[in-house]
Parts: C-alpha cells; sequence; structure tokens
C-alpha cells in the first residue's frame, strides 16, 4: 500500500468548469421551454391530427370551421404532457390557434400546412424524482 | 486524529471557493438564517499511520462489497439462464426468495442489474442471451463492459488505536467530490498547515482522469464501433437549485474532458426515448431527433429512475441483442446491489465471524430483542433523512424525511466521535473515495451537537492535512 500515490500534484481546470463556476449558461430543462401541441376541438378536447390537416387555403387564418361545423385548433403549452390520445381532455392554461392560421404557425417555427408532430422522440421521461423538495439527487 | 480549532482563515475564502465551483456554500436554514457549508479555519489532522489504516480499510471493504454482490446476485431467480431465456410473462422474484425485491427493485430490472454485474467477468452472460429466435447467432458476442468510476464509503473512525467501521456505502451518486477533489485541495495550497512530505489524503483529481481513459478504453475494446473518442454525456437534476449537483457533476465532467473525451451538460428531462426504435437521444429540443447518447452519466439515482416513466424505455435499450444499447455511469448494480443500506446486513451475514468483519457494525433487517442501542436507517434514503438512532431503548435524535418504504435495517449504535468546538459538539464522519475501485482521498463532514450525530445536509465540510505542524 505504501506506493500507492496519496495525493494529487496540481488540480488544473478549464475554461468551461470555471465558467459554468461564474454562473456560465448550466443544461437548459427541456421541459421548461418546449410547446407540445395537439389537434383540439372547441373544448380542448383532443381529436384526431388528420382533423388539422390543412386544406390548400391561401392568406393568414382563415375559416376554422370544418364540414361537420365544428372548429379545430392547434392548442400548445410547455406544460402539456407528451403522448396523450385522442378523447382525452387537455388541461386549462395553454394557448391555441386555429388549425389554418399560418402566420401562428410560422411564430412558433411550424411547417406551413399539414400536421404537427410532437416527434418521435420523448423526453422528460426521467427526472424530478423528488422534483417536490428540490432535494439533491446526491449523498 | 485531532480537530485543530484555530487554522489560518483565508482573506475572501468564501469568494475564492465560489470562483472554483462551490457555489453552493449557504446552506438556508428552516428559521430563515444561512449556515456556511464550508468550515473556513477549523481542520482535522491525520497521522500517516492513522491514513494507512483508512487506507486499508476502504480496500478491504471493497472486496467485501464484491463478496456481497456476488451472494445477492447468486441469490436472483434470474440469474439462472433458463430463468432468463423463458421467463418473459412470469414474475420469479419475490422478496422471500430475491434479495434484491425484498428491498424493493422491480424484477424488470434485475437481469440488467446482473449482466452489468458480471461484464468482464469468465462467468458472463451477454447480450445475445436475450436473442430468443436467434438473430444474432452468427455473430457470437464479446463479454460488454459496463464503466464504473467512482463511489464514497462513510467510515466512523476514532483515531490512532480504533478500527475503522463502515457506516453505509454511497457507490452511485455521491457528492462533495468537487469540496474533497478542489475546494480542500487549494486551501491546503494556500494554507501551508503542514510540511508533512504527504500533506493531504488526495489523489481523486489525478485518479479520475486516469479512470475515465481506463474505463473508456476498456468500453471500446467491448464495443469497438464506438468511435475513438465517444461524446460522454452528463446529466444531472435541474431542480436542484443550490447548485450543488451541477458543479459536482459539472466537476466529474471536467475530469472527463481533462482525460480526452468530447463532453456535453445535459438535463435529465433531455435524456429522450425514441418511440421508433428505442433509441436513446439527447433531446435538446421535442421536435427534431436529438443524437443517440453512446455513453452517460447520470447523477441520479437508479432506485428513482426505474420507477418512472423512462425506466422501461431504457433497461429495454440496454438490454439490445445488437449491444448497442446507451451505456450508463454508473451502471445499474451500483444502486441494486451497493449503494442501498441492504447491502449492510448482507456484509454482516457473510463476514460477522471473519478477521475483516471487524469493519463492520452488526447490522440486520429485522432488530433482534437484544439490539436496544441502534440505528434504524430507511434501505434506500439520502442525506441522512428519515434515520433514527436509539441508545439503550431510548430515542438519541431522528431525522425526518419521505423515505422508508421499502423497509428498514438495523444497525448497531457507534456514535460519531466527539470535538468540542465553539459553537457546539463536532461529529465527524470520514467520506473515503473510491476512484476505479481504488481509495483515492477523503472528505470529512461535521456535524454538530446531538442531532449532527446523523450526517444531515446541514454538516459541514472540513478540510484535512496529514501531519500538521499547527
Amino acid at each position: 500500500m505504501s506506493a500507492r500515490r496519496r495525493n494529487t500534484t496540481r488540480v488544473v481546470l478549464g475554461a468551461a468548469f470555471l465558467g459554468l463556476a461564474a454562473g456560465g449558461v448550466a443544461a437548459c430543462d427541456s421541459s421548461d421551454d418546449d410547446h407540445v401541441f395537439y389537434c383540439v376541438d372547441e373544448f380542448d378536447v383532443i381529436v384526431d391530427d388528420e382533423l388539422c390537416e390543412e386544406e390548400s387555403v391561401a392568406g393568414g387564418a382563415v375559416d376554422d370551421d370544418d364540414d361537420d361545423g365544428r372548429h379545430y385548433f392547434w392548442a400548445h403549452s410547455t406544460r402539456y404532457k407528451r403522448g396523450l390520445k385522442p378523447g382525452a381532455k387537455l388541461p386549462s392554461g395553454g394557448a391555441k390557434f386555429a388549425y389554418n392560421d399560418r402566420t401562428q404557425r410560422a411564430a412558433w417555427g411550424l411547417p406551413s400546412s399539414g400536421k404537427i408532430s410532437n416527434g418521435t422522440v420523448k423526453s422528460s421521461v426521467v427526472g424530478s424524482g423528488d422534483s417536490s423538495s428540490h432535494r439533491s439527487s446526491g449523498g | 486524529m485531532r480537530r485543530v480549532a484555530h487554522g489560518v482563515e483565508r482573506p475572501g475564502w468564501e469568494q475564492t471557493n465560489a470562483s472554483l465551483g462551490l457555489i453552493y456554500n449557504a446552506t438556508p436554514l428552516p428559521d430563515g438564517r444561512t449556515l456556511s457549508y464550508w468550515r473556513e479555519g477549523p481542520f482535522y489532522d491525520f497521522d500517516l499511520d492513522e491514513i494507512l489504516v483508512l487506507e486499508e480499510a476502504a480496500a478491504t471493504l471493497h472486496r467485501m462489497c464484491v463478496a456481497a454482490g456476488d451472494h445477492i446476485v447468486a441469490g436472483c431467480p434470474r440469474r439462472d439462464p433458463a430463468v432468463r431465456r423463458e421467463a418473459y410473462l412470469s414474475a420469479e422474484c419475490w422478496p422471500e426468495t430475491c434479495r434484491m425485491s425484498r428491498i424493493g427493485i422491480p424484477e424488470y430490472v434485475h437481469e440488467q442489474v446482473i449482466r452489468t454485474w458480471f461484464d468482464g467477468d469468465k462467468d458472463a452472460w451477454t447480450h445475445a442471451d436475450k436473442d430468443l429466435f436467434g438473430t444474432h447467432a452468427h455473430a457470437p458476442q464479446t463479454p460488454d463492459y459496463s464503466p464504473s468510476v467512482y463511489g464514497r464509503f462513510d467510515l466512523w473512525y476514532g483515531g490512532k488505536g480504533t478500527t475503522p467501521k463502515l457506516l453505509e456505502f454511497n457507490a452511485q451518486t455521491p457528492t462533495s467530490l468537487l469540496e474533497t477533489a478542489v475546494i480542500q485541495w487549494t486551501w491546503l495550497e494556500q494554507t501551508g498547515q503542514t510540511r508533512h512530505p504527504e500533506r493531504q489524503w488526495n489523489a481523486v483529481h489525478e485518479l479520475l482522469i486516469e479512470a475515465w481513459q481506463r474505463n473508456m478504453a476498456e468500453l471500446r475494446a467491448a464495443r469497438p464501433w464506438l468511435p475513438e473518442r465517444p461524446t460522454i454525456y452528463f446529466a444531472y437534476e435541474t431542480s436542484e437549485t443550490s447548485g450543488e449537483d451541477r458543479m459536482n457533476v459539472a466537476y466529474l465532467m471536467e475530469t472527463a474532458s481533462q482525460a480526452g473525451f468530447p463532453t456535453e451538460l445535459i438535463a435529465m428531462s433531455q435524456i429522450g426515448v425514441d418511440q421508433v426504435d428505442g433509441t436513446i437521444r439527447f433531446q435538446r429540443t421535442s421536435h427534431e431527433v436529438g443524437p443517440a447518447i453512446d455513453v452517460i452519466f447520470i447523477l441520479y439515482p437508479w432506485e428513482w429512475l426505474w420507477h418512472e416513466e423512462g425506466g422501461r424505455p431504457i433497461f429495454r435499450n440496454m438490454a439490445d441483442p445488437g449491444k448497442r444499447g446507451t451505456v450508463w455511469i454508473e451502471p445499474p448494480w451500483k444502486g441494486a446491489l451497493w449503494s442501498n443500506k441492504g447491502l449492510l446486513p448482507v456484509l454482516w451475514e457473510l463476514f460477522h465471524d471473519k478477521p475483516e468483519g471487524e469493519l463492520l457494525l452488526p447490522a440486520y433487517f429485522e432488530r433482534p430483542a437484544t439490539m436496544t442501542s441502534y440505528a434504524k436507517k430507511p434501505i434506500w434514503s439520502r442525506e441522512g433523512a428519515n434515520v433514527e438512532l436509539v441508545r439503550d431503548g431510548v430515542p438519541l435524535t431522528a431525522n425526518s424525511g419521505s423515505y422508508g418504504a421499502e423497509g428498514f435495517v438495523y444497525q448497531e449504535l457507534c456514535e460519531l466521535p466527539s470535538f468540542p468546538a465553539a459553537d457546539g459538539v463536532c461529529h465527524p464522519v470520514l467520506g473515503v473515495w473510491m476512484i476505479d475501485g481504488e481509495p483515492a482521498g477523503m472528505g470529512i463532514r461535521e456535524g454538530v451537537g446531538v442531532e449532527g450525530l446523523i450526517t444531515r445536509d446541514d454538516a459541514h465540510f472540513v478540510p484535512h492535512t496529514i501531519g500538521s505542524h499547527l
């Protein structure tokens, strides 16, 4: 055991670490700034995405009244859970715009027409296991 | 071992520490006051002989923990290849027959605990064991490799003439790493309170760099398709707002970076599961398909993760017969076999009648009637939460918390040593760091007063020296 090195010679820290220590930007919680989109009816109940598929329309917001007389919207919020199925009612607190409102779609960086995908990758599936107390995950 | 109460105080020490990453020094108290986490002035001093005793104890305890891990795994029905092959839909593990089930580890986790535990072993089983339809039979697999970098034994020690005792093993998500490796080392260099050639037991920084190099080389040997220097992701829980988790992970990431690997600091919530192919990805935003994660370190307890939505897909990905699943550091066996209090009764069962058993305190899942002075510890808990100390049948002190649903263990009471100080009697617990399986250094936490007999989140970090002249 006596041959084992028992202390370090020098501890050097890089600029990235020291920048973090000085209050630099750290990892962003994806759930803080990513909006989740759902196609909903006027009662905020999720409907099939196809009902929000725009047919050829020109210009900005147009009549959002579909053939069946109902109104469809893209509802979005950072607080919506991913993976909800048609029939589920979204919680209050989100925003929405007419499914064919191209101005709004452009403002959110979405394709100008067609379905809006929440992506094939589901994040926020781990973490915050003890977030109620903001306790350390370490020990 | 002695406590030097009035050492050098550096002017501006708080700013110096913060500039090195200790940005979480101010610990808020329930009454609104704040407490300094770092002790500036006092320090503990050891003879080299005492450090050698601690070093040897840690190395021995590590070997004992390996034996305990083998014992726990051997008792799991899913250790049997035939069970693994056939029992897809049936439950095979029960609290009466499987130690992992007894401490609340879901059965779907057991196979990957066993697989990562045996990686690299001659008795290893490979991902191909799950290849039911022989899809990969044309290419027999070599064993995989599951990197493991660090852990911390918490020891009782009363100085020369006493034998260290294991209190617990923080094997998966130990913190106070930055304080040990960087802050107390800088304190030593700036205060110069010892002229002994060994100065301080602290080789953590360099051994971490070597640990990354060795572990990643082993991983590449097992998975040669990985890039020569794969990106290692480092994830932490962003709801922890003091900065402690962030800076501990950032420091570990810094050592990986100095070892020559590209790194990325991410939030736990940015770990994504691709619904199409099951790959684990880094999701900077949700409307894109982020890069696949080859290797990731998480400062996040497995015992939380495997009860969450992402638990099953992550373990399914880990079992990929093509050996292409994400590699997780620390591996799941660290949480399941070592980093819980269920380890303590197993160690006692295996070693109580052997010479190395002197490093242990008697510990049991069920408290014997004759045991009247004991520490009651939840199987899963952190920072002393829900720990209760009882002396001669009378409660001594207890810490509140929300743990204990999976049960408790009972460990014979061994009250921490006492050192009088201005703000009360101080009780140090010695945290001995194991880096890549070797004793590497020490960090000391001390609580104050009777409540300080349990090392809680308000316990101070106190630096140490070897052979101080003060």
